[in-house]
């Protein structure tokens, strides 16, 4: 990505283009706030009085200054369930994933291992062909995990195309850094851990990454697998918070508070299930361009 | 390449034994990925034989008579209208993604690598980038938040004077809501593998073409484009290879009880009959239909690729 700053298009004779510049640059930030305004303006409305959001006054600036929403949902104890049962999910799933990841990851890395090719295809098929939704709930159905968080986790544990960047960048490592080890004594279990782990942490804080982000993320299995509401990620709570907001599981919106205030109660609920992904955001998005970078490098 | 084959030659000589002890370490530590595989990858696709049997919960997926006919649950399906609803709502959402949606990446990508400040640059993309981290659920949230009735956007209309807009409970309004939002999602990201390929031009072309006297648009026109081409026609194909599949969050999260026929599409139509309504052998067939398809135009996109010699996916 260093390229795209190096480079500098329309400066070879010091020309301006005044007039492209002006329509590119307000191109992009009609864009740009395209992106970002949705997210403001629900924040906006989630600290704003009940009587400005009613009328309809609310845009980009909160009006009538009312942290009472916030409140509602601290003191929902279902919401903040969901939020660390999502937290140590997430956290489960990510740190079995890498686990795995590396441990597929590296064996396929080796271009002596016997048998290589046959791993690859064994890695690969899935990618193209699976059971569908119907197959893998009739399975996880009949593994007796319906219901049970390790139906969010077992189920997606190795990602193919998280293997692969894995794979592709251990391939880059020198192999001449494994061999000095191997003359040293080290068997592959010392080599992997001492010396070739140490040498790719920006590699797999990027995986890591991906993985974490896509189980926060995630709602479809949740939908699927979970019934109980006692083990609802934060998606799950969230969806029945804005779209379900008049059955009866959503307890915050009972005791008689009106629509209105289940509106700013909403968008309170939207804001803070947006806050953890905002938190790590600046280190996601170095990551993720790298690892979009990375996996675009074919073998 | 020829070093390659000679160890090939050699590894075919070892014995299967003799490349187990050899190199145990790595096999062993296969054993936790590979049972993944098996157990959740693998072994599901035994649950597929349903689509052809009278299943029944009590008797399990083994225990269960087949079908008669073998093929009754796909007739069933086939026969079914709102199947072909939902295989074509998949097809037309796709088809309006792909034409509003993929030239919208490029077109971002050329204007932001014109701008000459790096941090204009960096900004640019850092917010750009944002709504692909959001969850389907927060932007199902959002979109239901802004353009509801008591949304912003209908204030303003009526501020204005006009006539509120149902944007989502009408069928053709929804459409252009679920296209819009996907381009929201993912425009902006999409723009990095176009950035990368736009940052791979090389710079004495641009200057080339300025010495010609081209302007910047003309340069964009004649040099930028051509040289990314390629990247864009394997993106293109690789969107084709998708045509017949759409996830199951986004239209799920959008849709509700006044669009059904014009938002149902795959995914949604098997969580509908399968998981709410327990009819697992005929969603069976649905997920059989959709992903023998869907491997079809995958599998095709990937050799079309092959053969431009870009190399496909596998």
């Amino acid at each position: 990505m260093s390229n795209v700053a190096a480079a500098k298009p329309g400066r070879a004779k010091g020309r301006r283009y005044i007039g492209s510049e002006i329509v590119f640059n307000i191109i992009l930030t009609i864009f740009v706030l395209v992106c970002v305004l949705p997210v403001l303006h629900v924040i906006a409305k989630s600290i704003s009085g009940r009587a400005p959001v009613v009328a309809g006054k609310v845009y980009l600036l909160p009006k009538e200054i009312d942290t009472s929403a916030y409140a509602s949902v601290f003191n929902d104890p279902t919401m903040i369930k969901s939020m660390w049962f999502s937290i140590e999910w997430t956290v489960i799933y990510t740190a079995l994933s890498m686990v795995s990841t590396i441990l597929l990851a590296y064996p396929l890395s080796k271009q002596y291992l016997p048998g290589r090719k046959t791993l690859m295809i064994i890695v690969l098929i899935p990618m193209y062909f699976t059971g569908g939704t119907i197959a893998n709930f009739l399975w996880v159905k009949q593994m007796g995990l319906i219901d049970s968080p390790w139906s969010l986790i077992l189920p997606i544990l190795t990602s193919t195309y998280n293997t692969i960047i894995l794979r592709n960048f251990f391939e880059s490592i020198p192999p001449s850094l494994e061999e000095s080890a191997k003359l040293d004594g080290c068997n592959d279990w010392q080599i992997l851990i001492r010396i070739i782990l140490p040498l790719s942490t920006a590699s797999l804080a990027t995986i890591a990454l991906f993985y974490a982000v896509a189980r926060w993320n995630n709602y479809a299995d949740v939908r699927y697998y979970i019934n109980t509401s006692s083990k609802f990620t934060l998606q799950m709570k969230l969806y029945q918070v804005v779209f379900a907001s008049s059955s009866s599981d959503v307890s915050m919106v009972e005791g008689g508070k009106n629509a209105v205030l289940a509106e700013t109660i909403q968008c309170a609920a939207v804001v803070f299930s947006t806050v953890p992904i905002l938190i790590v955001y600046p280190f996601l998005q170095k990551y993720f361009v790298q690892g979009v970078m990375i996996g675009a490098v074919k073998e | 390449m020829q070093k390659d084959a000679v160890k090939q030659v050699k590894y075919k000589r070892m014995g299967f034994f003799k490349a187990i002890a050899k190199y145990k370490w790595l096999y062993l530590m296969l054993i936790i990925p590979l049972s993944q595989y098996f157990l959740f990858r693998y072994a599901p696709l035994s649950g597929l034989q349903v689509a052809f049997k009278d299943f029944s919960v009590f008797k399990g997926i083994g225990g269960s008579p087949w079908a008669t006919p073998i093929f009754k649950y796909f007739n069933e399906v086939f026969s079914s209208p709102k199947f072909w609803t939902a295989v074509w709502n998949t097809v037309k959402l796709n088809l309006l993604d792909l034409f509003f949606g993929f030239p919208i990446p490029i077109i971002l990508a050329i204007m932001v690598y014109e701008m000459r400040s790096v941090k204009v640059k960096r900004l640019y993309q850092t917010l750009m980038y944002l709504p692909h981290f959001l969850s389907w659920v927060i932007i199902g949230s959002l979109v239901a938040k802004i353009f509801g009735t008591n949304g912003p956007i209908n204030n303003l209309i009526s501020q204005m004077g006009g006539t509120p807009v149902n944007f989502l409970m009408d069928e053709g309004n929804w459409v252009v809501m679920y296209v819009a939002t996907g381009i929201w999602q993912s425009a902006g990201w999409g723009t990095i593998i176009y950035l990368a390929a736009i940052s791979g031009v090389n710079t004495d072309l641009y200057e080339a073409a300025e010495v010609d006297g081209c302007g910047r648009l003309r340069r964009i026109w004649y040099v930028t484009l051509p040289c990314i081409m390629p990247t864009i026609v394997i993106m293109l194909i690789l969107r084709l290879g998708q045509m017949v599949g759409i996830g199951f969050e986004r239209p799920y999260v959008m849709m509700n009880k006044m669009v059904t026929d014009s938002a149902d599409v795959i995914s949604t139509f098997v969580y509908d009959r399968g998981i709410l309504n327990r009819q697992y052998p005929f969603a069976t067939a649905v997920d059989i239909f959709g992903s023998v398809v869907n491997m079809c135009f995958v599998i095709g996109a990937n050799i079309v690729t092959r053969r431009m010699g870009e190399g496909g996916l596998f």
